[in-house]
């Protein structure tokens, strides 16, 4: 057995090599999903070795996707089985994107680069990324109305897209004949290689330096490191049986909800989630597979009991999942799964649900803005390229947009039909709920992803979309001592002709509040059809009662309703829309954490400054009263201590 | 071989558990239960006591995709 000392340093060369190699990948791929929207990870794999208890395992992850840190372990081994360990030559690197092989939807492709010294199979390198487009009945691939696996695009499991570590042609074309974005197949191709061959000869270094047992030790003393410590986490939480309920809601042909119900049994440092009585698979786009689910489950945990800690599969250990096979969160092939992500953040919020109704009183947190609150905007447009840098040659377009913009990708056919077809993700972001710690925060990510929003320069430099709002709303966070994050609306308007596809998949419940705190305030989405006149100037302008909803609840003026209290739409029709449409987003506000009339006065009066609250949001929901006009005299406000002592006696 | 096109005719989903003739050596309790488990290894079946989650048997599933789906490429094995 190595030193403690030797063990430690290597564990620690083990993150620092998937770090750095992350880091290749944010700089060398040119699909804006991947270097501005972390779409991806790095992971570090053993090799088998079942004396020190090694299978295959992740030994060490990057932070990025968290949604892909769960299923790797899964897609290693799977890929392996099928394509068998004794056919690994060194220099391949296997594509894999088979959800029901390695979990998420078919546009996250898996690479896998077994790693050698002389003849012995060391261990290998696996990474994962989103490539924009596979072809499929959806340019860019978000819709909720696919039927099936068929229609989301090519379906690959174990092909090698490099042999001897050079590029293998008829690899490479399985991405270029079925991609409408082939330019930037090439890059991140190219950038997952040059990821995977960093990492490859870091390994390979440490093996030199300590010896292959020492390494293949630090290997199973990281897996053990962080079972050990995800175990302590665990053993804070008291024993049971807990029950925590989530679920999306609706599938593209069916107007109903789809469940996810959780039992989480607790003992000591080991948990069973078992997700018997869930729904049964959907008829659209909006399952995920088992793996995904696990997946759910894991960061859940990982979450909650050992935040701090790198992640890897040893901190999985401790945890089993019972899942009934044909649930919309344990889908079977050909089941569509774009909408993985949905389905897999409902498996989160559940799992956290459950633990919370079992944790000490106060230590609870308010559920975060729950959706994505996507829409797929795409098309083909006639326009002219709209800034000085389209005059910069061939390439070098595609090149400075992807080193400006954000999710969105754009292909030029300059020297044929002239036309721009653009590719345009629409995600939004929004609030964490509150917490004994503080406020919750106001524009982030939801659980399991690490997104970034666009800019909006390079939206409307690439796009025939203009974006006319996105700010904050007030009285939208759930009110508590500490107030949830608020909810953000996001006002965008097509200049030109586009299909777009909206993906609201999560209205019908609202982000929940924690020991006493108030729910998060319900989003909502809506469609306003242009008139003739100028569009601009009126969207500008434009209340929530002057457009159509397109999905949430609604009362009969059009303004969002907390579940249940209005007429529900369904958001996931896909849209013809002409020019001059206006699409408003406005993501649910998130949880607040304990009793709203107890927050101090001073952070109310701070909320109505800063436009989180309106005098009137304070006064009802948190008994405070403010004195003072914000528009002509924000730092002037004052707390009315006599009155407020008044309402909240 | 699995090769679903129709969704399950239940519209919930639930794992049968068997209930198991036997006491669990951990705690002593008679709740043992038999029933399909994924952990991050991969699928199992395992008999498993309901009151302190002990393991009394692990059984690996013949393949790593679960019980009900298996790939066509194991006609290639």
């Amino acid at each position: 057995m190595s030193d403690q000392v030797a063990l430690e340093i290597i564990r620690s060369a083990f993150f620092a090599t998937v770090r750095q190699a992350g880091r290749i990948i944010l700089r060398s791929s040119f699909s804006p999903i991947i270097r501005d929207a972390f779409d991806f990870c790095v992971t570090l794999i053993g090799p088998e070795d079942l004396e020190r208890g090694l299978a295959h395992d992740v030994v060490a992850m990057n932070e990025s996707l968290a949604h892909f840190s769960g299923v790797m372990p899964f897609m290693v081994r799977n890929l392996l089985w099928e394509y068998g360990v004794e056919n690994l030559c060194a220099g391949d690197l296997l594509a894999i994107n088979n959800p029901f092989k390695g979990g998420n939807h078919v546009y996250d492709n898996g690479f896998y680069k077994p790693v050698f010294v002389g003849d012995r199979l060391i261990g290998g390198v696996a990474v994962k990324a989103h490539l924009m487009d596979m072809g499929g009945v959806t340019a860019g691939g978000y819709s909720t109305r696919k039927r099936s696996l068929f229609e989301e695009g090519v379906v690959i499991a174990g092909v090698p897209v490099y042999k001897d570590d050079r590029p293998w042609t008829p690899g490479f074309n399985l991405y270029f004949d079925n991609s409408r974005l082939p330019d930037n197949m090439v890059a991140d191709l190219q950038a997952m290689h040059s990821a995977c061959t960093f990492a490859e000869e870091r390994l390979v270094a440490l093996a030199e330096t300590h010896g292959v047992d020492t390494v293949h030790d630090a290997m199973a003393y990281t897996l053990d490191y962080a079972d050990r410590s995800m175990r302590e986490g665990l053993r804070a939480l008291p024993d049971g049986d807990f029950v925590g309920e989530d679920g999306i809601d609706a599938d593209a042909f069916h107007d109903t909800p789809y469940v996810v119900r959780t039992t989480v049994r607790k003992r000591g440092d080991e948990v069973e989630v078992d997700f018997s009585g869930s729904t049964r698979e959907a008829a659209s786009s909006v399952n995920c597979s088992v793996f995904d689910a696990a997946n759910g489950v894991y960061t859940a945990l990982k979450f909650l009991c050992d935040p701090h800690n790198p992640n890897n599969a040893g901190a999985f250990r401790c945890i089993t999942v019972v899942a009934p096979e044909g649930t919309f969160i344990t889908a079977r092939p050909p089941a569509a799964t774009t909408m993985y992500f949905d389905a897999a953040e409902a498996v989160f919020n559940a799992v956290t649900k459950a633990i919370i109704s079992g944790a000490p009183p106060g230590s609870g947190f308010g559920g975060h803005y729950g959706s994505n609150m996507g829409l797929l905007m795409t098309g083909s447009t006639e326009a002219p390229p709209s800034g000085p840098r389209r005059a910069g040659g061939d390439g070098v377009a595609e090149r400075l947009a992807a080193a400006t913009q954000s999710i969105p990708v754009v292909l030029e056919d300059g020297a044929g039909s002239g036309r721009k077809l653009f590719v345009a993700p629409m995600l939004a972001l929004g609030g964490f709920g509150g917490s004994a710690e503080g406020d919750g925060e106001n524009f982030v990510s939801m659980s399991q992803q690490n997104l970034m929003d666009m800019s909006i320069e390079s939206i409307e430099e690439d796009h025939p979309i203009v974006v006319l709002r996105k700010e904050f709303v007030a009285d939208t966070a759930g009110p508590g001592a500490h107030r949830g994050g608020a909810g953000v609306v996001y006002d965008r308007m097509l200049v030109g002709d586009a299909d777009v596809y909206p993906m609201l998949l999560h209205l019908r419940i609202l982000p929940w509040g924690a020991d006493g705190g108030g729910a998060g305030r319900p989003g909502g989405a809506w469609i306003g059809e242009p008139d003739g006149g100028p569009a601009a100037q009126r969207w500008l302008g434009a209340a929530d009662e002057d457009v159509r909803p397109l999905g949430g609840y609604f009362d009969g003026s059009g303004t969002a309703t907390a579940p249940h209290e209005g007429r529900w739409h369904s958001g996931n029709a896909d849209i013809a829309a002409a020019p001059g449409t206006l699409l408003r987003v406005r993501t649910p506000g998130a949880g607040g954490w304990g009793a709203a009339w107890t927050r101090d006065p001073e952070a109310v009066l701070r909320d109505v400054r800063d436009g989180f609250v309106t005098l009137d949001g304070a006064r009802v929901d948190y008994g405070v009263v403010i004195l003072g006009d914000v528009d002509e005299g924000p730092d002037e406000l004052c707390v009315d201590l006599e009155a407020t002592e008044v309402l909240r006696s | 071989m699995t090769m679903l096109f129709g969704r399950p005719a239940e519209p919930e989903r639930t794992v049968v558990r068997t209930d198991l003739d036997e006491t669990c050596p951990a705690c002593g309790s008679t709740a043992v239960q038999g029933y399909p488990l994924l952990e991050v290894t991969g699928w199992c079946l395992v008999a498993r006591c309901a009151d302190c989650l002990h393991v009394l048997r692990r059984e690996p599933s013949p393949t790593p995709f679960g019980f009900s789906y298996v790939p066509y490429s194991v006609h290639l094995r």
